[in-house]
This record gives C-alpha cells, structure tokens and sequence, in this order.
C-alpha cells in the first residue's frame, strides 16, 4: 500500500477573539492509494479542518501534511495551488458551480485554470466522458440555476473527476441534498473510487454516507477518536458502521 | 423610526469604503456644482460690473463712426432732442505717456471729458488729489494702480505727444479701480474736453455722447427722436444693456457649457448612488426579511434605506460644499488664465450654494427611491428563502435613471439663473438638451451592447490571460443592470472627454482656416492705435518683405443699421489667393472692390441682412449718402463688435468714409524670407509707432493656447465625472467579490493562484473599461459633431473630422482608470481565504 495522504502530528488552531481554539490536537493518519476513507464526528469535532488541511486549503499550525507523496508544509502558495490543481478535486456541501458558466464550461474550468484548452479534442472527449459517467449527458449547455441540486452536486463532482486527479476530497457533498440525489452522489463517488482507482476523502457526519468507505475516522475535540475498518463497501452495507458506533456509544 | 435610523447609521459605518465612496462621488458632483454656479455669477457680476465701468448712468450713446467723429452741430441736436436730460460729450484718444528718466509708460487712452457733465453719467472715486474743474486746462487725472505701478503721483508732470507738439499735464488726482477708470484695462487718462481736442487737433469734435434720459423718457422714445434729429454725420446709438448683451453673448457658451459638465458630475453620481443602494439591497435581503418577519412595514423599510441615502447625501453635499470653495477658486483662477471670459472677483453665492446642496440631496435621494422601494416589496419568505442576492431587471433601473435623468435636466436649467442671480445666456441651452438626450439615449441603448461589447473587449485581454478573461466577461453579464450602470457612468464622463475633444479640434481648426482665409500674409503687424497709411511704406522696406497690406476695421451705417466693416486692398488679397469665395467671381469681386462702389460680405451677414450678388445697399457716409453693390459673398471675414466684418476696398473707404490710416498690416514675406527672421527685423521699425509684430504662426498658437486653455477647463470638469465614474467602479467589482466570494474559493480549491485571481477582477475592470471607452468614445463623437452642426455657421464652419489622439486618450484613460479601480477589489478578492470561502454563504 502506497501512501498517497496523509498526516503527521497534525495540529491547528485558529484565533477567536483573545482566545485560541484548538480545533486539531496531533492527528496522525496514513490513507493509501485507490481507498476511500471518511471522517466522521459530530458539529466542531474538527474533521472539515482536517480534510482542508489534507487537501492543501489550509495550512497547518504544526505538524506535517502529506500529498501524492511529499510534505506540502513548506510549499510556497502557488506550488500548493499547482500540486492542488494537479492531483487533487474538490466537492463542497453547497456546489460552487460558476452561475456565468455552461455544465461542460463547469466541468471544464479545471483544464482551463491550468491553461489547457477545454474545447480541444481529448480534454472535450474527457468532458464528454465524465458528464456521460455521471448521467449528465444532454446538459451541457445548461447553466447552473436551470438543474436540480442533485444534479448541480454532480456537476460540482465531474468538476472534481474530469482532470482524473489522484485524490477527491469532498467536504459533506449530500449535506444539501434529499435522501435520493444524496445517494446518487454518494454511489457516483464509491463508484469513481472503484472503477477509476481514486481516492476519496469524505467528510460526513451521516452513517449511511461513510459506510461508502473503506476505513472511518471518527473525529472528536481534535483528535481521531476511533478508526473504523469496514473493507469494501461491496462487501458490506452500513449495518457493521452502525453497530460499531452503537457499541462505541456514539 | 429612531431605531432604524440607528440601524442605518450601523449599516453605513459596517460598509465603511463604500459608504465613503458614494458620498465622496455625491461630494464630487455638489463641489463642481457649486464651482460652476460660482464661476458662473462671477463671470455674470464681472459682465454686469464692466458694463457699468463702460456705461455708467446713461440709458443710450450716440457714438461716431467716422474719424471725424461727432460734430458740434450733432451735439447741439442731441442736446436739442427729447427725452435727452444730460447728454455729455467724450474725446477718446489713444498715445503715448512720457515721463523724465521714465521711458517706458507705454500707451494711454487719453480721454477728455466736460467734468460738470460727465460725473452726471459716470462715478469717479478719488484716492487723492482733487478732480478736474474749469481751470484746469493743464491737469490729468490718471487710474491710482497705474500711476503707483509707474512711481507717478499727484504733482507729477506727464507729457502726451500731441498734433502739434507735447504737452505737459500735471497730475492733480488719483483714480480709484471702477467705473470710468476701469476703462481700456485701466489705461486711461483724464484730461478736459477742450484739452483733449487742442492737444490733438480734433476741432470741436467728440468720440462720442453719453446721454441721461428725463424721467418717464424711454429708451425707444429717445432713440426715436435722435434718429428725427441727427442728419449731420453717420452715427451709432448704443443701448446700455446691448453692451452687457454683446459681453454675455460673447460668455453663453462658456457659461452654457460648465453648466452641462456639472450636471453631467452630478448625473454620474447618481449613477454612483444608485448602484450602490441597489448593491446595498441585494446584499442584505436577509436583514430586511429578518426586519420585515419582526413586523417592521414596507414603509419603513423605504424609509431605512431613504435615510441611508440621505445621510450619505448630507455627508457628500457637506464635503462637496467644502471642496466646491476651492475648486471655485480654481477654476477662477484658471478662467482668468484664458483671457477671454471676464471674471474679476469670484462671490460665494448663496443660492448657488442652495442650488448645489438642493440637486445634490435630491439626486441622491431620488436616485435611492428605486432600490428602497424594491427593498420595501421584499416579502420575509422571499428575502429568507433566498441565498444569492436577488438581482432585478435593468430596464426598470435605466427607466428610473432617465426619469432622474429628465428631472435634473429640467430643475437644474430652471433653477441655474436664479441661482446664479444673472440672466440665462440665450440660445445656449438647446445644447444642453441635445448632449443630455444623447447620453441618456446611448444609456439606454448600452445593455443591448454589453454582451458583443464584452466579448470584443475581452478579446485582447484573452490574447494574454485567457483564463481570467474568460471568467471575467462572464462576471460582466452576470448582472447586465449593475455592469450597464458602471459601464454608463464611465461612458459619460470619456464621452464628455471626447466630445470636448472633438469640440477642440473643431475650433482650432475652424480657427486656422479663418487665419488662412483672410489674412493676406505671413505677419500680422498690430497697432494700438491707428496708424498713417504710409507706414506700410516703412514696413515694406525690411528686408524680406514682398507685399504689405494695410487694413482699417471701421464702422458703417448700412441701410440705417450698424455693420462692421473693413478696408482692404484687394490686390493683396487676390495675389494670395485669401478669401473663399461662396458667390460671385474672385477676380470679378475683387476687381470691383478695386475700382470702388462695391463690397464683399461674408454669409452670416449676407444672411442677416438679407443680401445677395448684385444687391445694391445705401450707406451713409460724410458726404450724404452713397449706393454699393455686393460683388461676392465669401465664407468668412473678421469678427467686429456687432458680426463679421464686410469688406471695402480702400478706394471707397478713402472717398467715401474718410479713412486715411489703419490699425493693422498682413505682411507677406518674399520667397525664402523666413517670417520669424523678417518679423525680428521688423521689430524695430514697428516699435517707433508703439506696434507689434506677430507671425500668423504665432498668432495660429496664441487662438490654440486660447482654445487649449477653455477647453482644458472643460476637460477638468469631464474627468470630475470620471472620477464618480471610478469610484463607482471601485463599489461595483468589490460588491463583485463579495458576491462571489465562494466562486472564488473555489477557483483557488482548482487550483487558480492569487494572481491568478488577482488578474481575474482587473481583467473584469479592464474590459469594463474598454467595452466603456468604446460607448464613450461613440457618444462622445456622435455629441461632439452634433454640438459643431448645431454650432455652424456661415463664419464658423468646423471640419468634422475625428480627433485621434483624444479618441486614444479616451480609450487609454478608460482601460486605465478601470484597471487602476480594479486595485482594491482584486487585492481583496487575492487575500480571500479558500476555507472560508467555501464555507461562505
């Protein structure tokens, strides 16, 4: 197992008036290549602070992060921007679709933030293929605000796959959605991890969702609580998650 | 209410750099306001002021064409004639003032005036000494600022080289700056009639007579009765309020024109106001459906953002009252640069200042009334439902913004003379509304240009920063109502650059054509004074000169009207090929001029008095009455006090009206004769008759720095508006930001550095700035070529050609201003952080 993200004695905290909140206390963690892993804990345990740091958003107060193989702590801005745009996606709660923007100009914009034209054959035929993947097909000249918000979270999670980036981090991506579109997301993204080998780093603090994963960090005051290793979600559905939390008395 | 006031106090000081921005622009537009107004009655009291130095008391003047002037038998019929109570005869002469060990007093207008008379007609202030009186023949009363400047007091000897010899006058008193004093830039002398007359031979003639009326007499009666009486020798009468008529006309399109540039500030600046009320709106739909579910009425939501609105409004006015002052003092300073509008003083007028604060509170508080009432209409389940700021059409914006449009126009025109306490210069106005009717109608027209605009003006930023330039355009129609009211107010202010420069072009253009067409030379050779004709036989002598064309501006009564008119040698002008000939034979014409009986007239008067080629007018002349014949009509001629000059050929202007000297020389040079080196030559020869030597070069550079002097005025005030204009840039791509601040967050989690998202918002700026210039720059040719239609005439035919190097000024200045705007906005937009972007609602 090749480690592609991971954390060393992860620490930050974060300025509150005179008063300092620590909302990392020395996470250590290692997620390998190809898995899919979720962070789970309850409102200000601290698990959307670790994914931003994991992901490059944030930098740390102390501690090491590690990204597609090499610590980023010390990477200046734009070369954490340029690894982020490299090997990294994102997908947030609320979609962050640009509003002036088509679906396939959406999907695009990585491609053409790193300067690659969108429009060209084998970024347009990669478009294509992630809007097909994601049953999009037929929407790319739509705007954001004519599609339903299950529909804009895909678009938000073809942005994050269509540059085949080595890891996805995404950040409560049915927190917005009914039960419905939040499993179609949920089942595009297991799907992404199996089918294109990514790796997903899931934050959520519903059950149902990290049972998707292979492995669940239960996140609480700032440190990893409990690490919960469920194998493949082929394997198994979200009973062993809910009795082991229930067991756990969470 | 008091708690919403509190609330909107809070809300201002909580967006503290917008709030300053928009009272700063409202500042902006009030300060050039008031400025204007204040120049405005400065120039009007100066007019009104010069006019009474001019006329004093006397309700009419007869004044004398003819060198001869006014003969004793015409004196003794105006004083015969009714209606006339005083009627005070005046010598006008102008010479040379020497003192001992003081070579240099220059020229002085020598006037002799019968003091028991003329102090009924005119106020004489004395600052020492004592005034003229019968016996004292030998006396001269001089103006106290030029006698101080020139060491001269009472008792000093002063001798006046005179017909017959010099005379020596002792100064008995001083002479305060006003009325009479003021005369001839205060270079005036004050002598006794008699004196006057013996010193320089002029019998018992008089330059002219000042008349008081008896009571109940008017000055149609008078006129009537002196037009009965006087048979003796051409004349003129002047009405007092035709000479501040002619000096008001002379400022209508000064004056016209800063009261259209500082409408257009403070238009702008509810361009300004409004935007960001309506930003103001959409930004806190939460607050006002919080307010509205804790029962506050839609009245009082109006009211809040009104109140909002009018504190800004009373802030910007406040400081713009301030600003107003000096800016006043400026632009005074500047007017007085040009030398061409009078203003001697600049008053603080108080109902301009009325006037300023008025439209400043009222274009705030009207351009506030749209986004208040959209805030009102609000519903709780609307405004709490909703995450994005909501955003509304931009025709009910536009429509809104022309109806404010309309009311400023029409208050302001109506309102301008009472506030500026003088007259409305005539005819000036109809510009006004045409410019305004352009603007608003490019306004309108704008949002149906944004779209291709955009994307043409993104094309040369894409060249560079596709990315960005990409995101940017999209940012531009992402609320066509906001970019079209950020894109107007910056179109207004390049447009009134443009149409400045247009103008500009257009004058000095029209300006040079006329130095070509009528002066028959490379030199103008001036005198203060006229001159013997057989001065041009000293003057050809120089080395260098070929042809030297004696000129004498003089007056004529032409079918009983005055018209200026001046003799000229028609040789001269047909060997230069001078003069555009729009009727008649040039050779034909001018042959005529040269045998006598004929004349030339420019259009404007043919078209005034209504001749053609071939009309045969009657003029008076000393010996009775004489018939000439139009012989051609040309385009352009001199200007005289009342039109264009017609042209007399020296044959009729010596036989028939007496003329033996003249005023001005055009000198042609001789082939290869550098007019610089001739004119250095010709110094020295002109010089002994007090003259002045000038190139048709330099004189071209004296009209241009001239022009470029009024214009660069007019300039300041547009780049006023500009500058609203900027600041409304400054609120519009911040509220931008703000708007899209998880967009981008989200950019930045793809991986688009800072600078990237740095040259995002100032590529926004820049094709905001461009697609401006363009609209700018198309409604500022389109106001500046329909000002130059409307301001044609027969004399004044400016080429309509496109000012180049304004029009990439223009479009410099626009990218530029914008991308400048773009500082703070992309710097903001740079620092967001990315988590807290995302996490943004």
């Amino acid at each position: 197992m090749v480690e592609i993200v991971g954390a060393r004695e992860l620490a930050k905290t974060y300025r509150l008036g005179n008063s300092e909140v620590q909302a990392l206390r020395g996470v250590t963690l290692e997620v390998a290549g190809g898995e899919f892993v979720a962070f789970m804990g309850p409102s200000g345990s601290g698990k959307s602070t670790l994914l931003h740091l994991l992901g490059g958003l944030d930098r740390p107060s102390s501690g090491e992060v590690i990204l597609d193989g090499q610590a980023i702590s010390h990477l200046s801005d734009d070369d954490l921007t340029r690894l982020r745009r490299d090997k990294t996606g994102f997908v947030f709660q609320f979609f962050n679709l640009i509003p002036t923007l088509t679906v396939a100009e959406n999907v695009g914009l990585p491609f053409l933030v790193a300067g690659r034209d969108p429009r060209s054959a084998e970024n347009a035929a990669e478009i294509a293929a992630v809007l097909e993947w994601l049953e999009l097909t037929g929407k790319e000249r739509h705007r954001p605000d004519e599609l339903s918000g299950g529909e804009q979270q895909r678009v938000a999670l073809a942005r994050a796959l269509v540059m085949r980036p080595a890891v996805v981090f995404a950040d409560e991506p049915t927190g917005n959605l009914d039960f419905t579109s939040g499993t179609e997301v949920l089942e595009h993204l297991f799907r992404s991890c199996v089918q294109r080998e990514q790796t997903i780093v899931l934050v959520t603090h519903d059950a149902k969702a990290a049972a998707y994963a292979d492995r669940v960090f239960f996140v609480q005051d700032g440190r990893i609580l409990e690490e919960i290793v469920l194998g493949r979600r082929e394997e198994h559905g979200a009973k062993p998650l809910i009795d082991r939390l229930a067991q756990l008395g969470l | 209410m008091r708690s919403l006031s509190s609330i909107a106090w809070r809300s201002l000081a909580s967006r503290r750099l917008r709030s300053l921005l928009t009272a700063a622009g409202i500042a902006l537009g009030v300060a050039v306001v008031f400025a204007a107004l204040a120049t405005d009655r400065g120039v009007d009291e100066s007019i009104e002021r010069a006019a009474r130095d001019q006329v004093g008391r006397a309700d009419l003047r007869v004044v004398a064409f003819e060198e001869g002037g006014l003969s004793a038998a015409t004196l003794a019929a105006v004083r015969a004639s009714e209606g006339v109570a005083v009627a005070s005869p005046v010598v006008e002469h102008v010479t040379f003032a020497q003192v001992p060990d003081r070579p240099d007093l220059g020229l002085l207008v020598v006037t002799g005036i019968d003091p028991e008379l003329d102090v009924q007609v005119h106020d004489y202030r004395l600052t020492a000494g004592v005034f003229l009186g019968r016996d004292t023949a030998e006396s001269v009363l001089l103006p106290d600022e030029w006698a101080r400047e020139r060491g001269i007091g009472v008792g000093t000897e002063v001798t006046f080289p005179g017909a017959g010899g010099e005379a020596t006058l002792r100064v008995i008193g001083l002479l305060a700056a006003s009325g009479p004093a003021r005369a001839h830039d205060g270079q005036v002398a004050f002598v006794l009639l008699g004196t006057a007359r013996s010193l320089f031979a002029l019998g018992d003639a008089s330059s002219r007579i000042d008349l008081r009326l008896t009571d109940g007499t008017t000055v149609e009666t008078a006129e009537q009765a002196l037009e009965q009486s006087l048979r003796y020798e051409p004349y003129l009468l002047e009405r007092t309020s035709d000479v501040a008529a002619a000096m008001r006309a002379s400022a209508a399109d000064f004056r016209s024109t800063t009261l259209l540039l500082a409408a257009i500030a403070l238009f702008v600046g509810g361009f300004l106001i409004y935007n960001t009320l309506s930003m103001s709106v959409a930004e806190r739909i939460h607050e006002i459906g919080l307010l509205r579910a804790a029962g506050a009425t839609s009245g009082q939501i109006t009211g809040l953002f009104l109140l909002e609105a009018l504190l800004l409004g009373i802030l910007g006015c406040a400081a713009g009252l301030l600003g107003g002052v000096g800016l006043a003092q400026a632009m005074a300073t500047w007017v007085r640069s040009t030398g061409s509008v009078p203003l001697d003083a600049l008053p603080i007028p108080p109902a301009g200042a009325v006037l300023a604060v008025g439209l400043g509170l009222f274009v705030t508080v009207a351009a506030a009334l749209r986004p208040a009432r959209r805030a009102a209409g609000i519903t709780p389940i609307e405004a709490l439902r909703s995450r994005s700021p909501q955003r509304s059409g931009f025709d009910p914006r536009l429509r809104w913004l022309i109806a404010i449009d309309v009311v400023v126009a029409i208050v302001g025109i109506t309102l301008w003379p009472i506030a500026t306490g003088g007259d409305q210069p005539a005819g000036g106005l109809a510009r006004p509304y045409v410019v305004f009717a352009l603007l608003v109608a490019v306004a309108i027209a704008s949002p149906l240009f944004l779209g291709p605009l955009g994307r043409i003006a993104g094309l040369p930023f894409g060249a560079l920063f596709r990315v960005e330039a990409r995101l940017a355009r999209g940012t531009l129609v992402r609320d066509r109502g906001r970019a079209t009211l950020t894109l107007g107010a910056l179109m207004v202010g390049l447009a009134m650059i443009v149409a400045i420069g247009t103008l500009a072009q257009g004058a000095r253009r029209a300006g040079l054509a006329w130095l070509e067409s009528v002066v028959p030379g490379d030199l103008v050779v001036r005198a203060v004074a006229p001159v013997p004709l057989d001065f041009a036989d000293d003057l050809a002598a120089v080395d260098g000169v070929a042809r030297v064309t004696p000129l004498r501006p003089f007056d004529i009564d032409m079918e009983g009207r005055g018209v200026d008119a001046v003799a000229i040698e028609p040789g001269a002008y047909d060997e230069a090929g001078a003069l555009d000939f729009i009727a008649g034979d040039r050779g034909a014409a001018l042959g005529a001029l040269e045998r006598g009986g004929a004349i030339v007239v420019p259009e404007s008067e043919a078209t005034r008095l209504g001749l053609a080629m071939g009309t045969r007018v009657r003029v008076r002349t000393g010996a009775g009455e004489s018939e000439l014949e139009v012989a051609g009509i040309v385009a352009r001629s001199f200007p005289g006090r009342a039109g264009e000059a017609v042209f007399v050929g020296w044959r009729d202007a010596r036989d028939l009206f007496g003329l033996r000297d003249a005023t001005l020389f055009a000198v042609r040079t001789s082939a290869g004769a550098a007019p610089a080196t001739v004119r250095a030559a010709m110094a020295d020869v002109a010089g002994l008759y007090a003259m002045q030597v000038f190139t048709v070069e330099q004189v071209a550079a004296a009209l241009d720095d001239q022009l470029g002097r009024i214009f660069g005025l007019f300039d300041a005030l547009a780049l006023a508006a500009l500058v609203v204009a900027t600041l409304g840039i400054v609120n519009t791509l911040t509220m931008n930001v703000y708007e899209r601040v998880r967009e981008i967050g989200i950019l930045r989690a793809t991986g688009m550095t800072r600078r990237g998202v740095w040259r995002m918002v100032v590529v926004e700026a820049g094709i905001l700035g461009l697609a401006g210039a363009v609209l700018g720059i198309v409604a500022g040719v389109a106001i500046g070529v329909t000002t130059l239609l409307l301001s044609r005439t027969a004399a004044f035919q400016p080429p309509l050609d496109l000012p180049w190097p304004v029009i990439g000024a223009a479009l410099v200045l626009g990218v530029a201003t914008a991308m400048l705007a773009a500082y703070y906005p992309a710097r903001v937009a740079a620092g967001t952080t990315i988590v807290r972007a995302v996490r943004h609602q």
